[in-house]
């Protein structure tokens, strides 16, 4: 087991790494870390790319140029915030990691959550935690220079046990990984048949059904009588049969070629699986913020103390 | 829509163990509460990278149908986190953890 000794000392070398990166008091190594730690993300990333090389695979299976490079910039954007002094850069880095990863989830073919990630993550969340990082640090530099940092943020707390306890962690992650994805069936084929199976369990499936059948009745294909048995998960071809009895004992169809606009997009996927699986899940959800938005309201308002008609104060509710 | 490959889920799962392990290093080592907050935002972005990576895999839309929750939940999550920030923030006029570190017991 080459590879996961590469990936155990990569481990290590990650540690080492991002233990020098992190904030102390005249440290002048942090380059030096954050070389170390990238170096054995590469390692790391290598030492995946070649796991299951028994016969080479074909062409297209691995991850692209654009794979390699999203990762590196997410992993040092998650490796400068959670080491940067100063928390609006904190924040700013952080902002580049869902950049980064949205671009992943883009290589994924999750393109309307790679965008939501974006709107609410770096657009609504991030701007909530700037403000709220400004409100303090406002305060707080009257003390002291405008360009310092707070003293809190230069030092680490116990930065060798907890980066012994987040890269042993990581380490276990990645040996459960590779024990466990080596026992996933690796054909790409029966991954699409039992992909092709799950779609047609799919109650959103009868609506894409419909849209196939609209699709093939403007283009003339779809002959009286018959219907959409299933569509093939490459989107491309859908079978026919016809409703009588004497074909459907048979199974007999035939074969077609969906027109070439016809496509399924994620958003379609995405809004019908929202929609007809999980309806009461989004009513909670629903739920889930009302109640943090009258809890954030609760909890930051200002205690004011009251006038009383005798003209005392009253300290409020608590 | 095709399947990804083993050799892609196990990449992307990498780099989003990797960004689950810095985020949880960064929860424990820094002490500025909103960054510490900040990292718990950082695991929660790692984890819907591996969950569309395994929706990619098994070709399951879910796991993006999924991740739509996870979203509500992080954004109440910093809404409560943040408002709490500023509660603490007021009362000690400092954002460093170890003021509280009473707490602790």
């Amino acid at each position: 087991m080459l590879n996961a000794g590469i990936i155990y000392a990569a481990c290590v070398a990650g540690a080492v790494g991002v233990l020098l990166m992190l904030p102390r008091r005249g440290s002048q190594l942090a380059l030096l870390g954050g070389l170390i730690g990238a170096a054995s993300l590469g390692a790391a990333l290598l030492a995946v790319l070649n796991v299951t090389q028994g016969a080479d695979p074909p062409v297209g299976e691995r991850p692209g140029v654009f794979f390699i490079v999203l990762a590196f910039v997410a992993a040092a954007g998650a490796a400068r915030m959670i080491t940067h002094p100063r928390p609006v850069y904190a924040a700013l880095y952080f902002i580049l990691v869902i950049l980064a990863s949205a671009g992943l989830l883009v290589l994924l073919a999750a393109e309307f959550m790679a965008f939501a990630l974006v709107i609410v993550y770096a657009g609504a969340i991030l701007v909530t935690y700037l403000f709220v990082i400004m409100f303090a640090q406002q305060a707080a530099e009257e003390g002291q220079e405008a360009n310092e940092s707070a003293p809190y943020d230069l030092s680490a707390r116990e930065p060798v046990a907890a980066v012994a306890a987040g890269f042993i962690m990581l380490a276990a992650l990645l040996g459960l990984m590779y024990r466990g994805t080596g026992q996933l069936d690796s054909s790409s084929v029966m991954n699409a048949q039992a992909a092709a199976r799950m779609v047609e369990s799919d109650p959103a499936f009868a609506l894409l059904v419909q849209k196939a059948e609209r699709a093939l009745a403007d283009q003339g294909t779809l002959e009286p009588g018959e219907t959409v048995a299933w569509i093939e998960s490459n989107d491309r071809e859908a079978w026919l049969t016809r409703e009588d009895s004497a074909s459907a004992e048979s199974g007999a169809g035939r074969l077609v070629t969906l027109p070439g606009d016809f496509q399924i997009d994620n958003v379609e996927r995405l809004g019908l699986s929202l929609m007809s699986e999980f309806p009461a899940s989004l009513e909670v959800a629903g739920v889930i913020l009302l109640m943090a938005m009258l809890g954030a309201v609760v909890l930051s308002r200002k205690i004011q103390p009251l006038m009383t008609p005798a003209g005392g104060t009253d300290t409020g509710s608590a | 829509m095709q399947p990804i490959s083993i050799i892609s889920l196990n990449a992307y799962l990498l780099v989003s163990a990797v960004l689950f392990a810095l985020g949880l290093i960064g929860f424990l080592t820094r002490r500025n509460l909103i960054i510490m907050f900040l990292c718990t935002e950082l695991m929660f972005q790692a984890a819907a990278i591996a969950m569309i990576a395994f929706g990619a895999y098994h070709m399951d839309i879910q796991g993006q149908v999924f991740l739509i929750f996870v979203l509500t939940v992080a954004a109440a999550e910093a809404a409560l986190a943040l408002a709490l920030v500023v509660a603490l923030y007021r009362r000690r006029n400092s954002l460093d953890a170890e003021v509280w570190s009473e707490m602790s017991g």
